[in-house]
């Protein structure tokens, strides 16, 4: 195999060069200044022709034909081009420099995969070299670029093992649909979709295109921005090679609620259940509860469970002094991340042939927790004189199984953890069989042991994911390309949900502490089991899956020696398609037979199926003068299956272009201080349809509440209403300049940019007595605004001071407003996470609208002189709004000899965060909220009541009746919004990494081609104003524009640490 | 020839894959859900009447069921403070999703107006909504109502006064009386009316019984008295009765597919077919205040259908409840540190959750008796004298012998369920008094409020609003018992509140004709039908 294909390259060489059989061949070494270690894969061409080579593994090159008064360039990314004269005789041997110097010459890869000089980009672009995205080995490729990009904001819902990310760029364009980025690899989009089966290893660059006007070929769907991703093709200096890469990686549950540590189990239960004492009123120890108004641990021993098994059973005690380590420490153990790699690289760019296999395990921090994947990616092109083919097929499995709710209340760990109070040694109750940790003798009353979900309620998913393509290109003459590609992304995913039957002994259903256990809740004594299966045919990743044809024909006439241009024309049509189909049972016949068949009563079922049609029509202009002066027009027409005949077809514009000053005025060239200076402006008009299938004509729904009975069936009409919709609007325009200084040694960006998107598709809210909860229409508009600056600087460089250190830093803001709704609408309830997020007119969006309590004009807590409680608003109001306002990143980096370090930082603030089902740690007193005035009657702060009269005076005599369990529990403390917002600000060492680049210990080795060891850490510490007692304010909930809410319920956030290695063969 | 080939492909799939396809962009048909013109109306009538049976279950009425003195938070769970210290807030609670299932309604009338066939549909769809109305009236007084409905003309449908729509009901329950009579030949609705089963002269007896609520909870108003009178039917026989409730029955069987099966209020208060005990049970127990109102009344035989015994089959040492019957204990409103778990409280009893498949009760036959005892009384109706039936005290005294039936009473030394019923109502504290229609009426709505526990918790709210009857705040007897929360933060001075919030989701939507509305002082502001706050 391998000698064919040398054999078929040394063909392919001899065609390309022989009609330069009277010239010499030139060989060479090239090197990096930095540490004189031989660079692989730099381009070696002779200048002014098409003619070239690259280098090998060991920096060599060999060209033939060159010309005896040639000069060759050398070029390779991050480092600066070199040019050389084929001077005479002997090797050509270079040392090339590390390439800020070289701003402007980047080539970045925009729309439709088109490589172009970052010179002629007329919006934002960042383009990130892959190393500088995975260097810590994310398991998700995206959470990578966060703090690295301005303008971007990745966020993560959830911290399990299988955890979801939100990417946006620019903030929020559409108040209630898709505000996310498009991902495109290798030039096909992939809409919601996995780019989890793609080696890391095989990604060449990230190109982070953050505005509409990047998208406009795109359409309507990546109106949000676009990320770029471009994988290699090949191998570096066509040697074919073997890569191999393995991290391990532990994960620490770190970012917990504040818990307190003070006071135990009491749940205010009166004499009769031994809860107060009678003479002195005082709380006592109540080992059943979930409450923890308790007194103060005292280190006494005291009965936890009065007898276990049976009426004659054992005591069981406990000591009542905190053991150190609250509930949630002591549940999640280490989560252990592996990473396995292995890479199969050959041929060049014409003609290679690639292939991955990729291995994840990752065991979470939840017991038992994982996710396994496997995938394998093969991918190859061809070229035959002027036709190309390539073709790319990769397969990713992905098993995923995750601890699921309690027999009680369907509870979830996080919840059940929140309510165990500080003195229990968690461990002991591991077993959920074992006589203190089943569930007929668990101590608490009201609570479970979390152990019981952990071994007996899993949540199973399986994820087919199949991503095939063909990729057809002809070159009949030097001025045409033709391109055909056709992709399919399918899959199917499988989810399996189950809880084990649970039996009570007829003891523990009797109630023996007459306290209203949770077995005296199960009459019979069993709970049945239960099973639900789901399978999703689309995507395999629970989206849809996607079919799709692109034809362009791309001309690049050069007219003039001045003018390059650059004419694309194309059509897309797309296919995406989703079927589910799902059944439950509740109540299983045989204990650990999940088979729907086996079921007590009749199995429920429901199916759902959706398709979504597009054909569009794009053409793309482009003119450069002079290598200065680019402009660029892009036109696009799509017709989208989700809109009514009448209003289907639609047209996205744009414009942008640049303008290179230090090129265009000659008295800049070669100036000192100003080194590379370039303006830039883009205005574009996109837009997305922001409805889901079928969405054009009323439904009627199975009636909710039993139907069918027997027979008879029952339907209800929906409670939206759906109207002649078009798709939302968005227009855009931002300016820019790109700048460096002294030799570029300080460079960086700043865009400012403006979008209003109007036409906002919203199910709006109306009175219920329209007959509907909801219109959906198009309706308002929301604008936004704000800009994305980098500053970079590079002090020491390797080359010159031994020691290079680069510093940088990316400042996003974004401002936003609410410019109209419907009329007579104020505002909008965005759906999704806690409900409790709006759009209100001239107001930023989101924001968070909750209950409040009553305050005077000044801002005082108005309170009850009766019981010195705050009163509740008996409105909702204005509680702050949940975007971040400002976000920074930092970036430092230090090398040394083989050793690099380099460290991320991030910043966000100017926004609050509402932890919306915080309620639990209050009412169960385990937050350090409630211990605030140590539990004692208290004067609520800053408080003023409603003197004789009518006034208000300022409140310094009525505490509250009450600093225990009456206020936490019973006051509006616990029922109200806003004692659960709180600044959502917070300060986070996202990536720390420490990398040893072994090249040159081994480069005398006949097998290993290079070695590199790394120590990498993500999200390493957090810091958060004192105000917020809930938690890690990243965790979000869901995905949805609302989903910003964290949750306190969630696993919480996680450091991660651990070790890398990278070995080439 | 090879390029030819190469050109050749790549022209086909272009072609092909965007061309070929007709109807590749268009949609209309919904794979997932059935478009408006696909609904027959017998599905449609069954789907509405199971929601309105659903809503009758009464999940959003559960702070009358604790003001109105039935039930107390359980000591073993946490309760929401809105209901223990009334300090609530315009999230709290919600009567307008009663207009998505209106729109149900609506949408057989515009069924029936299409076809004539349907006019039977037509006129329980008719009877329905004046139904679902005036729960939306006794709600909040004015709601939208002649805007309401239409949303492709009024998208902020504007206020109409209560007593307006209450006029306009009157009208369409005639109209759809009127309707019924005309419309023999009609396709009749079956086993699709889960209420009546198709029985059309059942829906004549339940739109007078409607109209008859209607009218005795405005016979306050003295203005519109004479014109009540001559817009009832004087035909008692033309009423529901103790022989002929409404309830619903589509089916229920013990399952918990598609969301359970079972009955509502079972689904709510009962337990799953898998055996669970369902929330509403677990959180919610006895109310003390009760247990003593049915002691002094020596009413222990419902007592114990109402509640079921303490799962503590003997009194703990020092907890001796002077009341104790047959181990019934609840709790007090507002007294958390001192009320007890729940194995020491009663939980809701085998006479109302008597079966999963019990048929769920809409206006139960003992309601009927007592609103035309009370009419007749009143003057409202003349009742028909003869041999002592169709009288005021005929209908009380029945009234209280469908509410022991109904319940399931089992026989005990005073005999069977009627036995002891008439056994009670001999008794002089029970007895029909021939006073005064005052004493009258304190009588007739203390029994309705008695046999309205559990399912009539809002209609118990309402006559209490309507006539301070019973004395929820100054029951005579043990201990000078109220059913007022005694949590000291509690606001206001009344056991229950005069009305409640507009909705919030009002002010989010609607906001310039909620905002028409007079500011609601829930401690005070009165339903058009109200004469006083009653905190008696």
């Amino acid at each position: 195999m391998k000698k064919l294909l040398l054999v078929s390259l040394c063909f392919l060489c001899l065609f390309v060069t022989q009609i330069y059989a009277q010239n010499r061949t030139v060989t060479g070494t090239v090197t990096s200044k930095d540490d004189g270690l031989p660079i692989p894969g730099v381009s070696v061409t002779v200048k002014g022709t098409r003619q070239g080579t690259q280098t090998s593994v060991s920096g060599k090159f060999s060209l033939p034909n060159v010309p005896a008064n040639a000069t060759l360039v050398f070029s390779f990314t991050g480092f600066v081009t070199t040019e050389r004269p084929v001077s005479g005789v002997g090797a050509v041997d270079v040392a090339l420099e590390t390439s800020y110097k070289e701003l402007g010459e980047v080539v970045v890869t925009g729309t439709l995969g088109r490589k172009t000089s970052e010179k002629a980009v007329g919006y934002n672009e960042t383009h990130l070299d892959a190393s500088a995205v995975n260097q810590s080995a994310e398991t998700n490729l995206l959470t990578g670029l966060t703090g690295k990009v301005a303008g971007l904001n990745v966020s993560t819902t959830g911290t399990g093992v299988d955890a979801g990310i939100r990417v946006t760029l620019r903030g929020e364009r559409s108040i209630n649909g898709n505000n996310q980025a498009l991902i495109v690899v290798d030039g096909v989009p992939l809409p919601g979709g996995d780019i989890s089966a793609i080696d890391p290893n095989t990604i060449e660059s990230y190109d982070v295109l953050n505005g509409g006007s990047a998208g406009v070929l795109y359409g309507s769907e990546a109106s949000n921005g676009v990320i770029v991703i471009t994988t290699r093709k090949g191998a570096a200096g066509n040697k074919p090679n073997v890569t191999y890469s393995n991290s391990i990686q532990a994960a620490q549950a770190a970012y917990f609620p504040s818990i307190q540590n003070k006071f135990g189990s009491n749940g205010g239960e009166n004499v009769a259940q031994g809860g107060v004492d009678p003479l002195s009123g005082l709380f006592l120890i109540v080992p059943f509860e979930n409450q923890l108004f308790g007194p103060a641990y005292n280190g006494q021993t005291y009965v936890l469970n009065p007898h276990l098994g049976n009426a004659s059973g054992p005591a069981q005690t406990g000591v009542y002094s905190p053991v150190g380590k609250n509930a949630f420490q002591q549940f999640y153990n280490v989560g252990v991340i592996e990473q396995n790699v292995i890479g199969v690289n050959s041929g060049n760019s014409d003609d290679y042939f690639n292939m991955s296999a990729l291995n994840v395990v990752n065991h979470g921090i939840t017991p038992l927790d994982a996710s396994t994947k496997y995938s394998l990616a093969v991918k190859a092109g061809k070229r035959y004189g002027i036709f190309k083919a390539e073709y790319n097929f990769s397969y990713a499995h992905t098993a995923i199984t995750q601890v699921g709710g309690s027999y009680f209340q369907n509870r979830s760990v996080p919840f059940i953890l929140s309510q165990l109070p500080g003195n229990l040694n968690l461990k002991d109750y591991q077993d959920p069989n074992s006589a203190i940790g089943n569930p007929s003798d668990f101590f608490e009353a009201y609570t479970t042991n979390p152990y019981w979900n952990v071994y007996n309620a899993r949540n199973t998913n399986d994820r087919n994911v199949f991503q095939a393509g063909i990729n057809l290109t002809l070159n009949p003459t030097k001025y045409l390309d033709i391109t055909y590609k056709l992709t399919d992304n399918f899959g199917y995913n499988e989810l399996h949900n189950t809880t084990a039957q649970v039996n009570f002994t007829p003891y523990s259903v009797s109630d023996p502490q007459q306290v209203g256990n949770v077995p005296s809740g199960f009459p019979t004594g069993v709970i049945p089991g239960t099973v639900s299966d789901q399978t999703q045919s689309g995507d395999g990743n629970g989206g849809l899956g996607r079919l799709q044809g692109d034809l362009l024909i791309n001309l690049h006439p050069t007219l003039s020696k001045d003018f390059k241009t650059n004419l694309l024309i194309g059509n897309t049509w797309w296919n995406q398609r989703y079927k589910s189909v799902f059944n439950s049972a509740s109540q299983l016949l045989i204990p650990g037979l999940y088979n729907l068949a086996y079921n007590g009563g009749t199995p429920g079922a429901s199916e759902s199926t959706q398709q979504i049609n597009q054909i569009a029509y794009f053409a793309d202009a482009t003119i450069g003068y002079k290598d200065f002066l680019f402009i660029d027009g892009s036109i696009r027409n799509e017709q989208d299956s989700r809109l009514a005949a009448a209003a289907r077809s639609y047209w996205y514009p744009g414009v942008s272009g640049s303008f290179v000053f230090t090129d265009a005025i000659p008295a800049l060239k070669n100036n000192k201080v100003i080194s590379f200076g370039k303006l830039r402006a883009a205005y574009s008009i996109t837009g997305q349809v922001n409805i889901g299938p079928y969405q054009i004509n009323n439904v009627l729904g199975v009636t909710g509440g039993g139907f069918p009975y027997g027979t008879l069936g029952g339907l209800s009409l929906g409670t939206t209403n759906y109207t002649q919709l078009v798709p939302e609007r968005a227009t855009e325009v931002e300016f820019g300049a790109e700048l460096g200084f002294l030799d570029n040694m300080i460079h960086g960006s700043f865009t400012y940019y403006k979008q209003n998107d109007r036409n906002q598709t919203l199910s709006v809210g109306v009175s219920q007595s329209t007959g509907y909860s909801n219109i959906l229409t198009n309706v308002g508009e929301l604008q936004s605004s704000g800009f994305e600056a980098v500053l970079a600087v590079s002090p020491l460089t390797k080359a010159k001071n031994k020691v290079g250190l680069d510093l940088s830093a990316t400042l996003t803001n974004t401002e936003s407003k609410v410019i109209s709704l419907l009329p007579n609408v104020p505002q909008f309830n965005i759906s999704g996470g806690s409900g409790n997020q709006y759009a209100i007119v001239g107001d930023p969006y989101p924001e968070i609208k909750g209950t409040d309590f009553q305050k005077d004009p000044q801002g005082h807590t108005i309170i009850n002189p009766n019981t010195g409680y705050p009163l509740a608003n008996q409105t909702t109001t204005v509680l702050g709004r949940t975007s971040p306002e400002w976000m920074l990143g930092l970036r430092a980096a230090v090398n040394y000899k083989f050793i690099s370090f380099d460290v991320t930082a991030e910043y966000r603030t100017g926004y609050v965060d509402y932890f919306s089902n915080s309620g639990t740690y209050i009412f169960g007193g385990n937050s350090a909220f409630t211990t605030q005035a140590d539990r004692q009657r208290f004067i609520y702060p800053n408080s003023v009541y409603v003197n004789s009269s009518g006034g208000y005076s300022p409140n310094t005599s009525y505490s509250t009746i009450d600093g225990n369990y009456r206020f936490w529990q019973n006051s509006t403390i616990n029922t109200t919004t806003s004692p659960y917002v709180t600044s959502g600000a917070f300060w986070k060492i996202r990536e720390a990494n420490l990398s040893f680049n072994l090249n040159q210990f081994v480069k005398n080795n006949k097998y290993i081609k290079g070695l590199k060891v790394s120590l990498t850490g993500r999200n390493l510490f957090m810091w958060v104003p004192k105000t917020n007692f809930w938690g890690d304010p990243e965790v979000s909930g869901d995905t949805s524009n609302a989903g910003s809410t964290p949750v306190s319920g969630n696993i919480p956030g996680q450091r991660v640490f651990g070790a890398k290695l990278d070995v080439t063969l | 020839m090879k390029k030819i080939y190469l050109l050749t492909t790549i022209a086909i799939f272009a072609l092909a894959v965007a061309g070929c396809k007709k109807g590749f962009l268009s949609q209309e048909n919904n794979p997932n859900a059935p478009s408006t013109n696909l609904a027959s109306p017998q599905n449609v009538l069954s789907g509405a009447e199971e929601v309105t049976a659903t809503y009758e279950a009464g999940s959003q009425y559960l702070y009358c069921e604790y003001w109105v003195g039935y039930f107390a938070p359980s000591g073993s769970y946490v309760p929401s403070t809105a209901y223990t210290t009334y300090n609530f807030t315009n999230t709290s609670f919600s009567a307008f999703g009663i207009y998505s299932n209106i729109s149900n309604y609506n949408f057989l009338l515009t069924q029936a107006a299409a076809n004539p066939a349907y006019a039977n549909f037509g006129a329980i769809a008719k009877i329905m909504i004046a139904y679902d109305y005036q729960m939306l009236v006794d709600n909040y007084g004015d709601v939208p109502y002649s805007q309401a409905l239409n949303s492709s003309k009024y998208l902020f449908p504007a206020y109409d006064k209560g007593q307006a729509i209450y006029d306009d009901l009157l009208k369409q329950l005639d109209a759809a009386i009127a309707t019924i009579a005309a419309s023999s030949g009609a396709t009749n609705p079956g086993s699709s009316d889960i209420i009546f089963g198709g029985n059309m002269n059942n829906w004549k007896k339940f739109a007078n019984t409607l109209k008859l609520r209607i009218a005795v909870r405005q016979s306050n108003l003295t203005a519109n008295f004479a014109s009540l009178h001559t817009e009832l039917d004087q035909n008692t026989a033309n009423y529901l009765d103790d022989t002929q409730g409404a309830y619903a029955q589509p089916g229920y069987i013990n399952n918990d597919a598609n969301g359970g099966q079972q009955n509502p209020f079972w689904k709510l208060w009962g337990t799953t077919a898998a055996g669970a005990t369902e929330p509403y049970q677990l959180q919610t127990v006895a109310n003390q205040f009760f247990v003593n109102f049915l002691v002094n009344l020596n009413d222990t035989s419902r007592l114990k259908r109402f509640y079921a015994p303490t799962a503590l089959k003997t009194d703990p040492a020092g907890s001796v409840h002077p009341n104790n019957v047959a181990h019934i204990v609840g709790n007090v409103l507002g007294a958390e540190t001192t009320n007890q778990t729940n194995a020491l409280t009663s939980a809701i009893g085998p006479g109302m959750i008597q079966s999963p498949t019990q048929p769920m009760p809409i206006i139960q036959g003992a309601e009927a008796c007592f609103l035309l005892s009370e009419a007749i009384a009143d003057g409202l109706i003349t009742g028909t004298v003869s041999g002592g039936a169709g009288t005021a005290q005929d209908y009380y005294q029945r009234g209280i012998v469908s509410s022991f039936n109904v319940l399931g009473t089992p026989a005990n030394s005073t005999g069977t369920a009627t036995q002891q019923a008439v056994a009670y109502y001999s008794q002089p504290s029970v007895a029909w008094p021939t006073s005064s229609f005052a004493a009258q009426q304190k009588a007739i709505i203390t029994q309705k409020y008695i046999a309205n526990f559990g399912y009539g918790a809002f209609e118990s709210f309402n006559e209490y609003r309507r006539t301070g009857y019973p004395l929820l705040n100054q029951q005579p007897g043990v201990n000078g018992q109220t059913a007022r929360s005694v949590e000291p933060g509690a606001l206001g001075t009344g056991p229950v509140v005069s009305r409640i919030f507009f909705p919030s989701t009002e002010f989010n939507t609607n906001a310039a004709a909620v905002g028409a509305e007079p500011a609601v002082n829930v401690f005070g502001s009165l339903i058009f039908w109200m004469t006083t706050y009653y905190t008696r």
